[in-house]
Formats: C-alpha cells, sequence, structure tokens
C-alpha cells in the first residue's frame, strides 16, 4: 500500500517500466509447442528461466503483470543466492547495488542484549547477506532475461486453463489480445503463495498458521547507521511487541512491528496509524529528521508446504511450493535455489546427459530444505511471537536475563540461514569415510581464496572436479562426459578447508552442492560416480 | 546442602518474589531456573528436574492455545 495519492507503482525511489505483451510477428508463433513452461516472473520464476537457459534449454516464462513487483518485500539475498547469481551471469548489478552485511543487534528495553555476526572472513567471495528491495532484484534479473535469446517472456499474460497429462501440459493463456493454449513438456510453477496452478490441481499448502502478525513499512531518511539488522523486543514504541529495522539502497529503512493481539487489521494499515507507528519507532530509536512514508504491508507467520513438490510434468517453485516465516529470510532465498535446482536437473535431462530419474531428487532435498527453514523458524518465531503465555515467559526471562548474562542473549540469536545440506538425497554419493575435515557430500561447497580471485569464481558451469593432482586432472580430463577440472595448488587456503591430501577430490554440482568426495581419487572412480549421478541406463 | 541451606534458598526465592510482585514474578522464576541450570551444567538432569516438578502437577490438559492448523 501507499500514501493517499500515490498509485501503487508510483514509488518515492524506483521508476516501474511498463511491458506490454508479446507484439508484431511474435504473435504468430504463440501456441507454438515448447519444452518447459514457467508461470510467474518473480526472482523464482526468472531464476528458473536463467539457469534452464545456461543449460542451453529455451522457456516461455508468462507473468500477468505488466511490471515488477510494487514494494520492496523480500529484501534479505543470502551469500548462496549471490553464488547462485553469479552462475547465472548476473551478479553485477546486484554486487554494485545491494549492501552487504554480517552483523546483528538485538535489544531489550531500549539495551542491547546481543550482537551477533554471521560466518564470513577472507576466504569467503561473498558477505553472508545483502539487503536489496525485491523489485530491483527483479530488474537485475529481468535484464539478464532481456538479453537472453532463450527465454520467452510474456508479460501481461494470464494463465486460465490448465490440463495435465502424461507426456505434458496445456495450458490456456489470456493476454490483452486473445486467448491461446500453449503446449509445454514439463511446467514449472512459480507462481507464488496464491498459486492458481496449485489450486487448479487441487493441492493444498499443510502445516501451521502462528498468531502473530506484522506491518511492514519502508521509509526513506537520512538516517546515519550502519546495514546491521535492529531486532527490538519489547520497545518503548511497542510495549510488549517486537520491531525489525533494516537498511536498504537508497536511503530506504524497512520498519518491520508486531501487531498486537487486540489490534485491528484494517485499522492498523491505515495510512495515519502507519504513519504514527513508525513515528513512535524512529523516536525510540533517536532520529529525528525528516522521514517519506514509502510503502508498507502486512504478513503473519506460517510455516506451509506441499506434500510432494512434483506432481507429474508439474514442479512447484518457491512460494507455490512453501511459504515460510520471514525470521529466517529463506522465503525468496530457498524460492531461488528451487529454481536453480530443478533448472540443472531439468536442463541435463533435456539435453540427454541425465536420465529421469535425477528429477525424483528435486522433492527430497528442496522440501527437506523447507523442513530445516521450519525447524529454525519455528524456534525464531517463537521468540520474536510467543504463540502462548508459558513461551511468553520464557521469552521476557531470557530477555531479562540477557542484559547481564550473554547466554541468555544468545537465545534472541536469529540463526539465520546456512545452507541446507542434501544428506541421503539420491543425486548425492556416500561419504568418504577417510576425511576428518572439509565439507561432506550434499553440503554447499566451501568457498577459498585463490591466487587470482575465490575458488567460486571456477566453479558452476556444470559438474566440476576441484583436486590438487595434475595427472588426475589430466586423466579425469579425458574421460568422456568429463566434468570440468579445476586443479589447485597443495598445501593451499582450499586444501585446508577441503581437508584435502594431495590425492584428494571434490565433485561439485552445477548447483555448487557437492555431489561426493574422495580422499585418494581415481580417474576410475570419478567416473563411476558421473555414471551414478547422471541416472542414466546406458 | 545442609538443611539450613537449603531453607536459606527457599527463603530468598519466597522474599523474591514478593519484591518482584505481579505480573513478573513467574518471569522472575524462571530467570532463577535458566541461572541454576547453566550453573549446573548438566542438560539431562535439567530437564529431569523440571519434569520432577511438573509430575507434582498431575495430568493436567495443555492450556496453552496450540498454533492454529
Amino acid at each position: 500500500m501507499r500514501p493517499a495519492g500515490r498509485s501503487e507503482l508510483d514509488s518515492v525511489y524506483f521508476d516501474y517500466p511498463h511491458f506490454e505483451e508479446p507484439a508484431g510477428n511474435r504473435r504468430a508463433h504463440l501456441s507454438d509447442p515448447v519444452q518447459v513452461a514457467i508461470v510467474g516472473a518473480g526472482p523464482v520464476g526468472m531464476v528458473a528461466a536463467l539457469t534452464l537457459a545456461r543449460e542451453g534449454i529455451r522457456s516461455v516464462l508468462i507473468e500477468s503483470k505488466s511490471t515488477f513487483n510494487d514494494g520492496s518485500r523480500a529484501i534479505c539475498i543470502a551469500r548462496q543466492s549471490f553464488h547462485i547469481l553469479q552462475s547465472l551471469g548476473a551478479l553485477e548489478p546486484f554486487l554494485a547495488k545491494a549492501l552487504g552485511w554480517t552483523t546483528g543487534r538485538s535489544f531489550y528495553r531500549g539495551r542491547q542484549i546481543l550482537e551477533f555476526t554471521m560466518p564470513d572472513g577472507p576466504s569467503e567471495k561473498f558477505r553472508p547477506m545483502y539487503n536489496l528491495q525485491q523489485q530491483y532484484i527483479e530488474q537485475y534479473l529481468w535484464q539478464a532475461i532481456d538479453r537472453n535469446p532463450l527465454v520467452d517472456m510474456r508479460w501481461q499474460s494470464r494463465v486460465t486453463g490448465l490440463e495435465t497429462g502424461p507426456d505434458g501440459v496445456e495450458l490456456t493463456v489470456t493476454d490483452p489480445q486473445e486467448t491461446y493454449t500453449l503446449k509445454a513438456e514439463w511446467l514449472l510453477a512459480a507462481d507464488g503463495a496464491r498459486s492458481a496452478i496449485r489450486k487448479t490441481m487441487g493441492l493444498k499448502l499443510s502445516g501451521e498458521n502462528y498468531e502473530g502478525r506484522y506491518v511492514i513499512a519502508d521509509v526513506q531518511m537520512q538516517h546515519d547507521y550502519p546495514t546491521i539488522r535492529r531486532a527490538l523486543f519489547d520497545p518503548e514504541c511497542r510495549p510488549g511487541g517486537t520491531v525489525l529495522i533494516h537498511k536498504q539502497p537508497d536511503d530506504i529503512w524497512r520498519i518491520d512491528y508486531q501487531l498486537g493481539p487486540g489490534e485491528d487489521e484494517s485499522e492498523a494499515l491505515s495510512e495515519q496509524t502507519v504513519r504514527n507507528s513508525v513515528a513512535r519507532v524512529l523516536g525510540d530509536i533517536g532520529y529525528s529528521g525528516d522521514w517519506d512514508l514509502e510503502w508498507w504491508s502486512i504478513y503473519s507467520a506460517n510455516t506451509l508446504a506441499l506434500d510432494d513438490y512434483r506432481h507429474g510434468r508439474v514442479f512447484f517453485i518457491g512460494d507455490s511450493a512453501h511459504i515460510v516465516p520471514i525470521f529466517g529470510v529463506r522465503g525468496l532465498n530457498n524460492g531461488i535455489a528451487d529454481a536453480h535446482n530443478i533448472g540443472w536437473k531439468l536442463g541435463r535431462v533435456l539435453n540427454g546427459l541425465a536420465g529421469e530419474d535425477l528429477l525424483d531428487s528435486y522433492t527430497p532435498e528442496r522440501r527437506g530444505a523447507t523442513l530445516d527453514v521450519f525447524a529454525n523458524a519455528t524456534k525464531s518465531a517463537r521468540f520474536m511471537t510467543p504463540p502462548s503465555h508459558g513461551w511468553r515467559i520464557m521469552r521476557d526471562a531470557a530477555l531479562g536475563l540477557a542484559l547481564e548474562h550473554p547466554f541468555a542473549g544468545e537465545l534472541a540469536n536469529p540463526r539465520q540461514m546456512t545452507p541446507f545440506t542434501y544428506a541421503g538425497s539420491p543425486a548425492v554419493l556416500l561419504d568418504d569415510p577417510g576425511f576428518a575435515g572439509g565439507a561432506a557430500p550434499g553440503a554447499a561447497m566451501p568457498d577459498a581464496a585463490l591466487a587470482d580471485g575465490f575458488l567460486s569464481d571456477r566453479l558452476g558451469s556444470g559438474y566440476t572436479l576441484v583436486c590438487f593432482d595434475s595427472k588426475l586432472s589430466g586423466e579425469v580430463a579425458r574421460l568422456p562426459g568429463a566434468p570440468e577440472v579445476v586443479c589447485l595448488d597443495h598445501p593451499s587456503d582450499a586444501s585446508r578447508i577441503l581437508g584435502a591430501a594431495p590425492g584428494s577430490a571434490y565433485l561439485v554440482r552445477p548447483d555448487l552442492h557437492i555431489a561426493a568426495r574422495w580422499l585418494d581419487a581415481s580417474a576410475g572412480g570419478i567416473a563411476a560416480a558421473m555414471k551414478t549421478l547422471n541416472f542414466r541406463k546406458d | 546442602m545442609r538443611q539450613q541451606d537449603i531453607e536459606a534458598v527457599y527463603e530468598e526465592l519466597a522474599t523474591g518474589i514478593d519484591r518482584v510482585g505481579e505480573p513478573d514474578a513467574n518471569i522472575f522464576v524462571a530467570q532463577v531456573c535458566l541461572l541454576l541450570a547453566r550453573e549446573l551444567g548438566d542438560r539431562d538432569r535439567a530437564l529431569d528436574l523440571i519434569r520432577q516438578a511438573l509430575r507434582l502437577h498431575g495430568d493436567k490438559p495443555v492450556t496453552a492455545p496450540a498454533p492454529a492448523r
């Protein structure tokens, strides 16, 4: 929502473009059958299209709106998502605009009780977290899509019908000029929390709704404070409630504040009430200058997911598959990981590099990641928004104690964000028990500093073997269907981080998760691993 | 611990609850528990003691609102 007199797209800092439906001779091909159709061009749908394009696969991307998201919404992009953006060739504008951060501070009744820092260091190319408004995220992904000939983007196009069959789907699409049908072998549903595809197929999310409701408001102001996430518990401006404050680019500040159980939602969302509430928060943090109200919205904390993210030829990615509480900043980041995960797998299947069974690893990997978020987010949500008397008593006890005892303050640590480990996935091999350190198969590949840049710069264009022995490197490069090979010095920053011996090797998947590792690798073992991981029958 | 030691703890808690008063007495007792548990340094022992105390209150139904499904 926006202040009176301003339309939904009338922002104080962002110029919304306007996109027309397909025009000219493109219209003669609207019904040409496609391998992959993607519904929803939010960040998740766009990452899916770019990931498929990287594998050389064309897609049609269908979006009912004529522009980007109307507000800032998801603003925290995690390190792993930056790695994904880099692998898609979309990183540059993100890096130039987003605000990186490592630190959070929690306050109880005005006094700081905790300062936490997320893991970071010289071996990491990217900061643990970056703040950037969702419409910029969409704009920068769109720039990458616009220069990519493999993505057929169709704005102002609404899916009005869906038939599913064993060999694909038939969509009915309506745009301002006509209604047409589109056959696709595969459908990716990236159409958000209220997914029409999900509803049409009669599928339901299951899980829990929490009571807590938050108003999120963006204001523009010249506020002198670093990019540090602030959480205010029981502050003077909202007794008994919780407030979160994040800095975004363009002098925009995100203020989230909790509504009390008795507060009426429509009253809380009126412009005057939002202005008064924001003014009180700003008073609490000692800001007395001018500010502009930009945009506001409301959310509640839910942990809801589909039981299976795949239904025949349809895959659900992002919010259409799962809704997570925002406290773990996993909504956008998990959606990006979903899109990337199914994108490279479907790409390799359609390219003939992998068998179709690879696709069955999508649900266990990504639904597993969702359930992991639920477990962490449920803890955070209980702290931010205690669901009952008992939880509230203990939360308040911990906050009070934290003024003098740091261990209690740690209970307020949101434990944001480590990428999920796909242990036990069919697309990951068993660990080599010889390793004493490093990271196990299924985990995100650790980054390391090289003489010229970072290890992560050398990964992500397919399967990559990271090894330290030039003889092995040469043998693997000659294998049929060989992975890319990155041969590093031993000893080095990388060999220490990976716990590697001179003959060790890590096989890294296109999504930068570890597929397999060997303490003492051989070309034969790597060839056998590639065969297993590709699910090829031949 | 001698009887007079536990008596001293008993009295300190009683006067403490009165000094804090409602509505924060619950929070005060919870803080004491967290501090004692940390000092005890034994998760299983702490959980067992909490459950021992809970048993004194019988099989009361859960009164806390479960999250809406």
